[in-house]
């Protein structure tokens, strides 16, 4: 039984097709799973090449609590709009828990470039190891704007 | 029902794309309203190949690339009782239609529909899904739009040229009282062209119009904690992309709005159901 591959759905359901023939060409007959918000759920669930679809409520942020899945997988997709994944801390945080083989970004939302495990805790880590201190120059930058 | 239907293209310096889609819209006969093309300044032949080969296709030249002001232009002219707003590289899979038209019969509700905008055609839709949902957004590369709400909003707000549109359209419609729903069975196929696209472009549009639409719509409540988290990204994602173009975009965003005094705060809830991603400028670069 091949174990199945988890895309998280970090951009519009219409950059994910090519993620989807990307990782069916990569992966062939490996069941395909997809992690998304309820409300989205119904576009994504006529795509054939789509095996699971499984209900993620999204925070006020986005992607801030973990990502559940029962399942072992082969490998963790995030398919980002970008080259690096740089933006997308929070999603790579919350698919930080699975249980997979392997880890793997889309850039582009296209091409599949795999990452180990450190360079995918770096990646999410110095993302938000940052952000307190950029949050405090932001609200000093905000206060000097009037808003009436 | 799509007799009523005008469609409206927005097109720059995308001949062969807006070709393909005409060929595509053109293949179900004449089943439109009318189509109409708003040309923004292309300069690679767009205007004269519509005219040449696709005579009954109205095309207008806005005068310069105006980005979504052109296709207000189009939505001006459009006679129709909806307008299909479409992309140059976008067209509607009709085979996937057939429920949104029969929903559209009956159900009068609604003045926006945002069909599922999709790479490539979808699959069968399962019987049993409702065909129009009420949601709280609208894509411009496949969408319709009814007659009522574009005479009383004009279409998108000129001033913002592309990308976050609408955001901004959907805040407006939704102070305005209009209903708006999508349509997941009903598919728009959306080829994303590689031409005449770039990062650097959309980072700066989108970043500058989503703090514009904190500025003028974000809740009284949380408007100044939004603003906050707002520049706080757009401090770090500067340092971590090594650009100055979000810090640009936000003094942008600044002038604009000191310059329209634009301010219609929505409801916490409303704002919330519109999802607006605010992360979503910054994942464009590095």
């Amino acid at each position: 039984m091949k174990l199945p591959v988890l895309i998280v759905r970090s951009v519009s359901v219409e950059m994910l097709t090519a993620v989807l023939d990307a990782c069916a060409a990569r992966w062939p007959g490996h069941p395909i799973l997809v992690v998304t918000n309820p409300a989205r759920g119904s576009e994504l669930r006529a795509d054939p090449r789509i095996d699971e679809i499984i209900a993620y409520t999204m925070g006020a942020v986005g992607f801030s609590a973990p990502i559940g899945c029962p399942h072992a997988l082969e490998s963790v997709v995030v398919p980002v709009a970008n080259y690096s994944g740089s933006g997308y801390a929070n999603v790579m945080r919350a698919a930080r828990n699975l249980h997979t083989r392997s880890w793997f970004i889309a850039s582009h939302a296209r091409q599949l470039r795999e990452l180990n495990e450190r360079q995918w805790t770096r990646r999410w880590r110095t993302e938000l190891m940052l952000e307190p201190l950029a949050r405090s120059l932001g609200r000093l930058w905000s206060a000097s704007i009037r808003l009436d | 029902m799509l007799r009523q239907v005008s469609v409206c293209i927005l097109s720059c310096n995308r001949r062969e794309d807006l070709r393909i889609t005409l060929r595509g819209l053109a293949s179900a006969g004449s089943i439109w309203r009318e189509i109409i093309v708003a040309d923004n300044a292309s300069t690679d032949g767009t205007r004269e190949m519509v005219r040449d080969e696709f005579p009954d296709v109205l095309v207008i030249d806005t005068g310069g690339n105006l980005g979504v002001a052109g296709l207000n232009q189009a939505y001006r002219a459009a006679a129709g009782g909806w307008i299909l707003s479409l992309d140059d590289d976008s067209c509607p899979d009709l085979d996937s239609w057939a429920p949104l038209c029969a929903s559209l019969a009956v159900d009068t509700r609604f003045a926006a529909i945002t069909c599922s905008v999709r790479s490539k055609p979808a699959g069968c839709t399962p019987a049993s899904q409702a065909a129009l949902v009420p949601y709280n957004g609208f894509h411009q590369a496949g969408g319709l739009l009814r007659r009522d709400l574009i005479n009383r909003l004009g279409g998108f707000d000129g001033d913002l040229f592309l990308w976050g549109v609408e955001l901004h359209l959907t805040a407006r419609a939704m102070l305005a009282g209009f209903p708006m729903a999508r349509c997941d069975s009903a598919v728009v196929v959306h080829r994303r062209t590689p031409f005449n696209r770039s990062s650097r472009r959309h980072a700066r549009f989108y970043c500058r119009n989503l703090f514009l639409l904190v500025l003028r719509h974000g809740p009284e409540a949380v408007r100044r904690e939004l603003i906050d988290t707002f520049l706080s990204r757009v401090l770090l994602y500067s340092a971590l992309h090594r650009t100055t173009i979000y810090i640009r975009a936000v003094r942008e965003a600044s002038r604009l709005y000191r310059h329209t005094r634009l301010r219609a705060p929505l409801r916490s809830e409303q704002f919330s159901a519109m999802h607006p991603d605010l992360r979503a400028p910054f994942s464009y670069l590095g």
